[in-house]
């Protein structure tokens, strides 16, 4: 290691210790109560993989995470091709406009959709009132409000991850697919498609992995009628007091997490993205 | 009439003027270079030749059908890109499929064709390898054998060796003259290396400011340069002024019989240009017939086969002369010596 390299390694000391210390360690503190609340043992992990609660609460949340990746990288993947295909001029501007949710607070996100969204809201009131439908739909305070809420919330971090990944194929390379006679759809399937695979594939871990753990949108939205497991822990913990069984959940939930990264870590298309452009 | 035939094509980029109504006409199996510096609109012909880039106004007929607003995927000419633009994520041999297998060809006729190409380019071994595996000769090859795999009109090839370092250069050269000769395509390259345009070419097209200035076999236009810009641009020609009277010439301060190549009516009299090549001047022996003039040397510069002495005239001219390396040895800059030069040899540039 050379003076410089140690000089940038030794820079690096106090950030890792703030995080170790004020972090980790809490954390650990907090998953080892899992083990010791109320009584010591696996007691908490029975009590979880028996309860027929938390077995509603973790296939909502499965459910609703799995809907809300789909919706978004499809979505996604729409705007951030068009993105690529946009003279520059047009890009900024569309580039601005999905920045522009990353400034607005995820509860004032959350408060708009119930308002669009309510029996009584601007969508269905324009609906009713253009003579489309006779009942207001019910559209919010169920899976549906919370997974498009969720989708709103994921698009900009999947547009940008994916934007980042289609923009780096190089234009020669289609063009030669056009040189060589393939067609707008053949181009798409056999070139674009897996050429994006690496950007498809971290964006999806990255969507599959907040939505597991997300908590301000499903509750608003879900209003305690669409409970996944993050606002199950956080009733625990605040309200029931059961720091036991919510812990344990957080143990399995970070498991469950870490399992996920290692495998994609090992496919070939994530392996891919994280090298870049080694390529 | 001629195979392609591209006949007054425009085209603009704003202000900037890529092409100013180029007329070029290309024979079947022909192999045409397209010369010149960068931004001089070469690149933007070959790319509206393979209907990439729409001309403002012109048309372009193939074997006489007019093709200016046919799809590139429906012209069939293969085209070789500067930095090949492989498909990273297909072998050499799908990279080589790829156009069969969008031409719904059956399996047992793409594998068969898929050989018959890697053979032809050479990389017969190579067939389960990724681009990223391959050196830049090996790209270059596959990027030519999957444009040249569907049988197409035309090969268009877009600077492709000025990634390559030289000795690769020089057989890539030998490569793309077999490869012309033994499928008897019709060969349109793009480069800025006037020699890479001599050692393959049946003509060149110089190109300046978005016009053909000069076309013609590497012999001629090198023998025979029709511009100041073309004698200038083909490598360290000696661009030089004269004076003559019709009669005689005045060059460096030395009066001698107009060569036969003069036409006063094309040349004009009075002060006018000429060029010299560098290897056409001789350094201190003296054959029959030549004249003969002192000059102070400026600098020796060796170059490999020869030296390149730069040598100033006694009227101030700086003249660039290839000179063997035995006789250029015995030159220090300052020093004099006696240049002697042909007649036959001097080239008359027209009035402009």
């Amino acid at each position: 290691m050379s003076s410089f390299q140690r000089w940038a390694f030794g820079l690096t000391v106090p950030a890792a210790l703030l995080t170790i210390c004020l972090y980790v360690v809490p954390i650990l503190q907090v998953l080892a109560l899992s083990f010791t609340e109320p009584t010591f043992g696996l007691g908490n992990y029975v009590e979880m993989f028996g309860s027929a609660a938390i077995g509603r609460v973790v296939r909502t949340t499965m459910i609703v995470s799995a809907v809300t990746t789909v919706l978004t990288i499809v979505m996604s993947y729409a705007v951030a091709f068009a993105l690529v295909h946009m003279r520059p001029a047009a890009r900024r501007v569309a580039l601005f406009m999905v920045m522009v949710p990353f400034w607005v607070s995820v509860l004032v996100r959350a408060f708009a959709w119930i308002t669009i969204l309510r029996r009584n809201g601007v969508l269905n009131s324009a609906l009713v009132g253009s003579g489309a439908i006779a009942e207001p739909l019910e559209l919010v305070y169920n899976q549906f409000g919370v997974i498009v809420g969720m989708v709103h919330y994921m698009m900009p971090f999947a547009i940008l991850l994916l934007y980042a990944n289609l923009s780096e194929i190089d234009p020669r390379i289609i063009q030669a697919a056009r040189s060589l006679g393939a067609r707008p759809v053949t181009i798409f399937t056999r070139v674009w498609l897996p050429l994006s695979l690496p950007g498809l594939a971290i964006a999806s871990l990255f969507i599959v992995i907040f939505s597991l753990g997300f908590l301000v949108t499903p509750a608003i939205l879900g209003a305690g009628r669409v409970l996944m497991v993050a606002e199950y822990i956080s009733v625990q913990i605040s309200s029931t007091l059961r720091w036991g069984v919510a812990t344990a959940l957080s143990t399995t939930l970070l498991l469950v997490v870490g399992l996920l990264v290692a495998v994609a870590a090992r496919s070939p298309a994530l392996r891919a993205a994280f090298e870049g452009g080694r390529r | 009439m001629a195979f392609l035939d591209i006949r007054t094509l425009r085209k603009a980029y704003g202000s900037a003027i890529a092409l100013d109504g180029v007329d070029l006409s290309i024979n079947e199996g022909e192999f045409v270079t397209l010369l010149g510096p960068s931004g001089s609109g070469k690149t933007t012909l070959l790319m509206s030749i393979a209907g990439f880039t729409r001309p403002d106004s012109g048309t372009i007929l193939l074997d006489g059908a007019d093709i200016t607003g046919v799809d590139p995927e429906d012209r069939n000419f293969g085209l070789v890109f500067q930095g090949y633009a492989l498909f990273p994520h297909l072998s050499v041999a799908n990279n080589i499929a790829f156009p069969l297998r969008v031409r719904k060809w059956d399996k047992a006729r793409i594998a068969a064709r898929v050989d018959e190409v890697m053979k032809l380019v050479g990389l017969d071994k190579l067939a389960a390898r990724k681009p990223r595996e391959l050196s830049g000769g090996q790209q270059q090859r596959v990027a030519i054998g999957r444009a040249l795999a569907f049988g197409p009109k035309i090969l268009l090839l877009d600077e492709p060796l000025s990634a390559l370092d030289r000795k690769l250069r020089d057989t890539m050269q030998r490569e793309l003259k077999r490869l012309h000769q033994e499928t008897g395509v019709t060969f349109v390259f793009v480069t800025h290396d006037q020699e890479e345009a001599y050692a393959m070419s049946d003509r060149i097209a110089v190109f300046q400011n978005g016009n053909i200035v000069q076309i013609g076999s590497p012999r001629e236009i090198y023998r025979a340069p029709a511009s100041r810009f073309v004698a200038g641009f083909l490598g360290g020609n000696n661009i030089l002024s004269a004076q003559t009277d019709g009669a005689q010439l005045d060059l460096f301060g030395i009066r001698m019989p107009m060569p036969a190549a003069y036409d006063r009516t094309r040349h004009g009299d009075g002060a006018i240009t000429v060029w010299v090549r560098p290897e056409d001047i001789a350094l201190g022996d003296v054959a029959p017939g030549a004249v003969c003039f002192s000059v102070k040397v400026a600098d020796v510069s060796f170059v490999g086969t020869s030296e390149r002495v730069t040598v100033i005239t006694a009227d101030g001219q700086e003249l660039s002369v290839l000179a063997p390396s035995a006789i250029a040895r015995e030159l220090t800059p300052g020093s004099t010596a006696t240049c002697a030069l042909l007649p036959s040899a001097i080239g008359f540039l027209a009035r402009e």
